[in-house]
């Protein structure tokens, strides 16, 4: 049996009919169509599908699509404003903090969250929120510096 | 995996002998054990329903009586149980042994168990399985404890009665225990949390 | 894979969701509130509930407050609600030191608080400090209200004294005193995995010696629980090195650990000595 909802994601409003137990991972890849948001371990390790519930990091596939009713969901698609990539963005490309990407839109996303919620984060709390999610490829020490560098540029646009 | 467990009966080694191989009444003192066919007279099929918190499984299984040491008062019990919803299976081998302990029993249980499928592979601290099962035999050997003491109050029971020797020993109780043991797997998962 | 089907609900008042919660407790129906132990069992279907009654609408849940020298946390409360402190004193800076030892940030943003204690994992932070800090659990269902007590509130691994369709409605801690000292220390493998062994200790300082001690230990056992014997060795004593020790020596002799092949015995009760010196010489520092 399926539930009509509507979910704003990246600002736009998608009227979906999804069953109970669809994830709110699978609603936004599969009814709305952005695939950016990848399903790693699918149970909630790997941090892979997070995306911002009203602003912070959440892993998409530990909710289930009808509990995002009426809430603001961005994913990795909303990050750009058209062509001009987010700093977060440019800065995972220069500082080499992707190898195959699957990883990097979780990363991006918790990185925004938390770089949004506090500009001036400090090291120790930034490796400490960073270390919520896996990478098979890079062996971190290039997200962390991608993430670092990013702060800064977020920081002097202000 | 190989755990340990001990409970203590209030009868005489020969009675605990002859109640613990007694199938029907050990299987009413587990709480979810069901038994549904006797095979033959050393082989028995139940059910076992558990949960652990949001986990909630039966599991359905045949135990078989492979070895009966009366002078010994040792058994072996060989169970098999699976899932019915494709979770997973297990196999088992238990020992028991009775000793004299005061006035009354000790039975001593040996248990290995072998568990596949996803109830096996989402592991995280199996130690909470050892944890659940002394849970699960103190419970067991509660009920035990009220069924025997209900029995010797009242004037001629299976209890007092002498059983007839060539009764087909069972150890389906302590096979529906490991069964369970063996699946109170719960939330042992290598997540990271 | 995906969780199997199930029936949602998602009721606008606790009356609501307790009735639900009575209609479907016996059907397999549990309640959702931060998901974030239950969905992934769902995900892997060891978990199958046949109904969910999802609580995070139901409003007023959400709430913490200082009542009667108790600390009240609703059943809504987010473990991130403590990443500030939520009252000022030894307990709001207890909580919010313990509080990041929980998983990481995404998943304190939406696990709740009482989520934590109906779920009662052994290697729970909120469980060990509701059992060392003495705290009421407050049932709600159709029958009515009761308050439990940590020690009757936990009962094993996964296990609490919680019927089938009774909402853990709201947990209270007392208020440390204001002089009071604390101590936790967790140990696992990796940031952010589920501890292996964790230790809690409270005391005051009067006149040179230690009162009121409380000590816990938390994921050596099936469930959190005080080490009486050990706090017995420190009441009224001097915080020597010698006495902490010999307090946590005293909870290694007592606990009982968990055994498996990932980990033996003997190292959680090792751990367990460690930590409980360790906590205990962090809160005498």
């Amino acid at each position: 049996m399926k539930i009509a909802l509507t979910l704003n994601v990246n600002g736009r409003d998608h009227p979906v009919q999804v069953e109970a137990r669809r994830t709110l991972a699978d609603a936004i890849r599969e009814e709305c169509g952005l695939t950016g948001t990848h399903l790693g371990c699918e149970h909630g390790v790997c941090g892979a599908c997070t995306i911002l519930l009203d602003g912070e990091p959440v892993r998409s596939c530990l909710m289930f699509a009808v509990q995002a009713a009426g809430r603001r969901v961005r994913t990795v698609e909303g990050l750009a404003e058209g062509e001009k990539l987010h700093p977060l963005q440019r800065a995972f490309i220069e500082h080499h903090g992707l190898q195959c990407g699957y990883c990097t839109p979780g990363f991006l996303m918790l990185a925004t969250g938390a770089l949004e919620r506090n500009p001036d984060i400090g090291d120790a709390e930034l490796l400490e929120v960073l270390s919520a999610n896996l990478c098979r490829c890079t062996g971190y020490k290039n997200i962390v510096t991608a993430v670092r560098a990013a702060a800064g540029e977020m920081r002097l646009r202000r | 995996m190989e755990f340990d467990n001990t409970l203590e009966v209030s009868l005489p080694p020969d009675e605990a002998w002859r109640v613990l191989l007694d199938i029907r009444r050990i299987a009413a003192c587990i709480p979810g054990a069901e038994l549904t066919e006797v095979v033959d007279e050393r082989t028995y099929k139940g059910k076992v329903s558990v949960r652990i918190g949001p986990v909630a499984m039966s599991l359905v299984g045949r135990a078989r009586l492979e070895e009966v040491d009366h002078a010994n008062r040792r058994a072996r019990v060989k169970a098999q149980g699976a899932d019915p919803k494709g979770r997973g299976s297990t196999d088992s081998v238990i020992d028991f042994r009775l000793e004299p302990a005061g006035n009354g029993t000790r039975v001593l249980i040996h248990t290995d168990v072998k568990l596949a499928g996803s109830i096996a592979q989402y592991g995280r601290g199996s130690g909470m399985i050892q944890s659940v099962a002394s849970q699960l035999i103190a419970r067991f050997g509660e009920a035990l404890k009220t069924q025997i003491a209900e029995s010797s109050s009242r004037p001629a029971t299976a209890a007092n009665a002498v059983p007839p020797p060539a009764k087909p020993a069972s150890g389906l109780a302590l096979i529906a225990r490991a069964l369970w043991d063996s699946i109170v797997r719960v939330f042992r998962r290598q997540q990271r949390r | 894979m995906k969780p199997a089907r199930f029936e949602y609900h998602a009721p606008k008042t606790v009356e609501s969701a307790v009735a639900l919660l009575a209609e479907v407790a016996p059907r397999e129906g549990r309640v959702l509130a931060g998901g974030q132990s239950l969905v992934p069992a769902m995900a892997l279907r060891l978990a199958m509930p046949g109904h969910l009654v999802d609580i995070n609408g139901v409003a007023g849940l959400d709430r913490v407050r200082v009542e009667a020298r108790e600390l009240v946390i609703d059943a809504c409360v987010r473990h991130a609600a403590f990443h500030r402190q939520v009252v000022g004193g030894p307990l709001g800076a207890l909580l919010s030191h313990v509080v990041r030892h929980i998983a990481h940030y995404p998943i304190r943003i939406r696990g709740t608080f009482c989520g934590s204690l109906a779920h009662a994992d052994p290697a729970s932070e909120w469980c060990l400090v509701a059992a060392t800090l003495g705290a009421r659990m407050t049932a709600r269902s159709v029958r009515g209200t009761r308050v439990l007590t940590a020690a009757d509130f936990f009962q094993g691994p996964m296990a609490t004294a919680l019927a089938a369709d009774e909402l853990l409605a709201e947990a209270r801690l007392p208020l440390l005193p204001a002089d009071a000292r604390f101590g936790f220390h967790e140990f696992s493998r990796r940031a952010g995995d589920f501890a292996v062994a964790m230790s809690l200790a409270t005391f005051r300082i009067g006149n040179g010696v230690m009162t009121g001690v409380r000590l816990g230990i938390g994921g050596v056992e099936g469930s959190p629980r005080r080490i009486g014997a050990a706090e017995a060795m420190l009441e009224g004593q001097r915080p020597s090195s010698t006495v902490l020790r010999a307090a946590a020596d005293q909870v290694a002799r007592t606990v009982e650990p968990l055994d498996d092949a990932r980990y033996a015995a003997g190292y959680r009760r090792d751990l367990a000595r460690v930590l409980a010196r360790r906590a205990l010489e962090s809160a005498a520092a």
